[in-house]
């Protein structure tokens, strides 16, 4: 992916609360600060690094399409804030009304207490705006009622500076239109992260977030994305990959990665570091996989484009072929090259006929 | 012939003379330093065992004077040149040029070069001997030092070695005025073999020390190209070069060009660099080089990095990478 999280600074937090529901049919509203702060140097920092650690390339960041653009759409609500001076004012306000719309959102008894903090900074060589939202649940331990503005931002702090503490569900908008001209829809492109996405938490859990709150939804290409990161990754084992029994070892455990592996998504990095060993061999697979455009964050998985035959067909170089059952390879061949051009087959199995 | 008279004259004058040479001795050996101009790590790597004048012994310079054979001094007091001597002992043949430079080119005295393997090599290539270059120096005009005048016209020897050369001078001293018919045939052959070894081992430290300077050329010039994008004034070179050569290997598997880093650098670089220089990495002008690997070789990088991982996390958060513990 292109460096959409180059030179990420942020330049102004607004941090609110919101509440777990009583009632699910009754929002409490959220408890807004009157002001927005500029972190110190150090949180800053922390907070800029978290948010690139979140999006940056290798990250398990998603590119959402933009769906809900109505009057009072989280999207609308940046946009418009971007076309503004962008004072200190016109920040909180668009952040209280972001906060609003997330309690909105929350319309069930199982969301807890939660810090909302919206993030306005600069992103790309050239400083492009860009918006977040993040939303943290509340750790034990903190006095809500007693909280004010700077206990709050104090919280923040020591949320940010704390790396065990994930930021959980983080939905980021960039503004590639140049400041200044109307922002059109294609020129916003938007982000979601989210530490609960994974193989056990289903779509339908984060949903109130990506899409009741975001208004996003998951890009259509996925099918399309999955082939080609199943292709490039085919060929830069075929082409890069020096050692046949390593080609073999790979190309099983890129099946693997794919079918047999529960994660909804799929990531370059996630598979270098999974099956490649060495950060030399990773780099030359990431930098085939860019040059191949595939996204260096996460990719939904969707392998229906994928051709998948039921027998994997290993050629040699004397024309001599081997086909073996997709299913349980591991377990009936083995391949070992003896160092002197030669290559061991062994074979689980009696010869039956020709 | 000498009668007693003259020797214990001579031996009371040369016995009241000997403050004066040792103070001349000094003044040369503090002269030629700091002609050198270098600092004091600089001086350091290049003599290696401190300079103290000598003055000859009274006993050995009245068998000088009045009982070596084949010598005959009308006035041995002046006419002997080695009252006073200091010694430079370097690393290299190459490094005894530098010496002689500030020898030849200082305008207090006057100069001889009574000793020069070079040209006995020259005559006889074929021997392998004593090496070392010995200079005479006389001042021109009177100079007081310390509350005495050192009387124009004394002499000061200065010999200029190699530890190489030293060494063998020091296991050989015992034989040096003795004739060649005086020392046991084996004994000579091997002091000649050590010495064709110092010759060899002399070539070799000296192609260490060429590859160590092209080495440290690079990396002058490196920096010195990376100091024009910002000018990295607080940087510490203890730090900045351990940086370096933990970076060393990388660079040269890699081929990268001191250009390639340069040309690689963006404005935004800059920026964040200068807002940073509370941290001791953003201090260093190799923090540019970090720039450049980061981009090319992300994952390779924190295989070899040496320092504390977290500090590059800010340099792969600038470059839009999702940094791994």
């Amino acid at each position: 992916m292109a460096g959409e999280f180059i030179n990420l600074k942020v330049k102004k937090v607004a941090i609110h609360k919101i509440f777990k529901r009583e009632d699910k049919k009754i929002l409490i509203p959220p408890e807004y600060n009157s002001q927005c702060s500029s972190l110190d140097n150090e949180a800053r920092r922390a907070l800029e690094t978290r948010i690139t650690r979140a999006f940056g390339n290798d990250s398990h960041s998603l590119k959402m399409k933009i769906e809900d653009t109505s009057e009072d759409s989280v999207y609308r609500n940046i946009v418009d804030f971007w076309g503004t001076d962008q004072s200190d004012a016109a920040f909180l306000e668009m952040s209280r009304q972001l906060t609003f719309l997330l309690a909105q959102a929350q319309n069930s008894r199982i969301y807890q207490d939660a810090i909302v903090v919206i993030v306005k900074g600069t992103t790309k060589a050239y400083n492009a705006d860009f918006a977040a939202v993040i939303k943290a649940e509340i750790q034990d331990g903190f006095n809500i009622v007693e909280s004010d503005g700077e206990q709050l931002l104090s919280y923040v702090n020591n949320l940010l500076l704390t790396r065990q503490q994930k930021l959980h569900k983080i939905g980021l908008f960039i503004n590639n239109q140049v400041r200044g001209r109307e922002i059109r829809q294609q020129d916003v492109d938007a982000f979601l992260f989210d530490s609960n996405t994974g193989e056990s938490i289903s779509d339908s859990k984060a949903e109130y977030f990506y899409k009741s709150f975001l208004g996003l939804d998951f890009r259509e290409d996925a099918d399309v994305i999955t082939n080609n990161f199943y292709i490039a990754t085919k060929k830069y084992i075929n082409e890069c990959v020096k050692e046949s029994a390593e080609r073999i070892r790979l190309q099983t455990a890129l099946r693997n990665y794919l079918y047999i592996n529960k994660d909804m998504y799929i990531n370059s990095s996630q598979f270098a570091e999974g099956y490649m060993e060495g950060g030399e061999a990773k780099d030359v697979y990431l930098k085939a996989m860019e040059e191949a455009g595939i996204p260096s964050t996460d990719i939904r998985k969707d392998v229906s484009m994928i051709k998948r035959g039921k027998t994997r067909s290993l050629s040699f170089e004397n024309s001599v072929k081997l086909t073996v059952p997709i299913e349980k390879f591991e377990e009936m061949v083995t391949v070992e090259e003896d160092g002197d051009g030669d290559t061991i087959i062994r074979i689980k199995g009696k010869y039956l006929d020709e | 012939m000498n009668n007693r008279d003259e020797v214990s004259r001579f031996i009371m004058e040369y016995e009241a003379n000997k403050p004066q040479y040792y103070a001349w001795g000094k003044y040369v050996r503090n002269y030629i330093t700091e002609g050198l101009h270098l600092s004091r790590q600089e001086y350091q790597q290049l003599v290696k065992i401190p300079v103290e004048p000598r003055v000859k012994d009274t006993d050995s310079i009245v068998e000088k004077a009045f009982y070596r054979q084949g010598k005959h001094y009308t006035d041995p007091l002046r006419q002997i040149t080695d009252k006073v001597g200091i010694r430079f002992v370097v690393m290299v043949t190459d490094q005894i040029k530098i010496i002689e430079k500030v020898i030849r080119e200082s305008p207090i005295w006057t100069y001889s070069k009574d000793q020069d393997y070079q040209e006995a090599i020259d005559k006889k290539p074929d021997v392998f001997a004593y090496q070392s270059v010995h200079y005479v120096v006389k001042n021109k005009e009177d100079i007081p030092v310390e509350g005495m005048t050192i009387e124009a016209g004394t002499a000061c020897e200065i010999q200029i070695r190699t530890l190489e050369q030293h060494a063998y001078a020091e296991l050989s001293h015992d034989y040096f005025y003795k004739n060649d018919g005086q020392i046991l045939t084996g004994l000579r052959r091997y002091l000649a073999r050590s010495m064709a070894l110092n010759e060899t081992t002399d070539e070799l430290f000296s192609k260490v020390y060429d590859m160590m300077n092209e080495e440290k050329q690079e990396y002058t010039d490196l920096m010195s190209m990376l100091k024009e994008k910002y000018p990295f004034e607080d940087y510490s070179e203890k730090l900045n070069k351990s940086i370096y050569d933990n970076l060393l290997a990388m660079l040269k598997k890699y081929n990268v060009s001191s250009r390639e880093i340069v040309d690689s650098i963006q404005d935004y670089m800059i920026e964040n660099i200068a807002e940073r220089q509370d941290l001791a990495l953003f201090r260093q002008p190799v923090v540019l080089i970090l720039y450049y690997l980061v981009k090319h070789h992300r994952r390779e990088l924190p295989d070899i990095w040496e320092q504390p991982k977290g500090e590059l996390e800010l340099i792969y958060s600038d470059l839009g990478f999702s940094f791994a513990d």
